[in-house]
């Protein structure tokens, strides 16, 4: 069925990665960096409408999404199953073939993580043509990668360095406790929503707050 | 290169509503190319410009960098209730 493409299409980043406890602070160190750039971070959490087919509402928001992050470090064995985790490649997989045949999206442009540099040629060798880089785990070096990344395919002037943009999220992330106890709530159980808007408000008056 | 001299702009934000505003903040919004909440403008930073932002210097915010987008969806904390308390702790900062 044909639907329309988001009108922001241009400055929506979908972020494909796992949610899971370990991986919070690199998830919202790359969200937050999205938002200081100026864009738009979305990604399977921010509808939580359970009627959706899963796969339905990973397809629509990749459609409607110029950017992409993919983190595959997590595409690793399971210790109970004994078998691999391969959401992440998988729903790479889509966007390459949304890219490659999908009208109006050639222009698509992507991000793609892993732990190491080397070690995604071990499980999905028909990517090794593409840059793959690597956070080694680390939110600063995702922080950095992230902008650098939206400013060169953007070539947007607009956008702070990694320095400054490490250090902002340094100092949010030392106010959001306090933030997070103003409403009664647990850091570690903020919706994806309510984290966009917290981030979002909080760029908006640190940039240069009028009222004392 | 003469004549190419770009002019200094500045960066403005709505932050808050402006349905409870007097009129003489609606106008001053108004002449800033504001009038919803999360507009962004680009506008030169001139005298007058700057007069009209101290109307409503509770309801804007100057940004130095790219507009900063929110989400869509509504949010359950409520997006006042959000600025007051990134303000509080930033006073206790202080």
């Amino acid at each position: 069925m044909l639907r329309r493409r988001d009108p922001e299409y241009e400055r929506n980043v979908f972020i494909n990665c796992p949610f899971d406890d370990e991986y919070t602070p690199l998830f919202e160190a790359i969200v937050f960096t999205i938002l200081a750039c100026g864009f738009r971070a979305t990604c399977a959490r921010s509808r939580l409408n359970s009627s959706e087919v899963r796969l339905h509402k990973i397809l629509e928001i990749i459609g409607d999404c110029r950017y992409s992050v993919h983190d595959l470090s997590r595409t690793e064995v399971d210790r109970t199953s004994a078998l691999p985790r391969f959401n992440m490649p998988l729903e790479l997989g889509i966007d390459l073939g949304c890219r490659a045949y999908g009208s109006g999206y050639e222009q698509k442009s992507f991000l793609i993580f892993d732990r190491d540099r080397f070690r995604f040629q071990t499980y999905v060798s028909d990517i090794a043509g593409q840059d793959i880089v690597h956070h080694d785990g680390d939110p600063n070096r995702a922080i950095a990668r992230v902008r650098d990344w939206l400013r060169s395919e953007t070539g947007r002037p607009d956008i702070p360095g990694a320095k400054a943009m490490q250090l902002k999220y340094a100092t949010f992330r030392g106010e959001l406790p306090a933030i997070c106890e103003h409403f009664s709530l647990d850091i570690l159980a903020l919706t994806f929503a309510d984290f966009l808007f917290v981030a979002g408000v909080w760029l908006t008056l640190k940039i240069r707050p009028l009222r004392s | 290169m003469r004549g190419t001299s770009r002019r200094k702009t500045i960066r403005l934000k709505q932050i808050r509503s402006g349905v409870r505003a007097t009129r003489e903040m609606r106008d001053a919004l108004k002449s800033l190319g504001l009038g919803k909440r999360f507009m962004f403008s680009e506008i030169p930073d001139t005298k007058a410009v700057r007069a009209a932002i101290a109307k409503v210097p509770h309801m804007v915010s100057i940004l130095d960098g790219p507009d900063i987008l929110f989400p869509r969806e509504k949010s359950t904390l409520g997006i006042d209730r959000i600025i007051d308390a990134v303000e509080a702790v930033r006073a206790l900062r202080k």
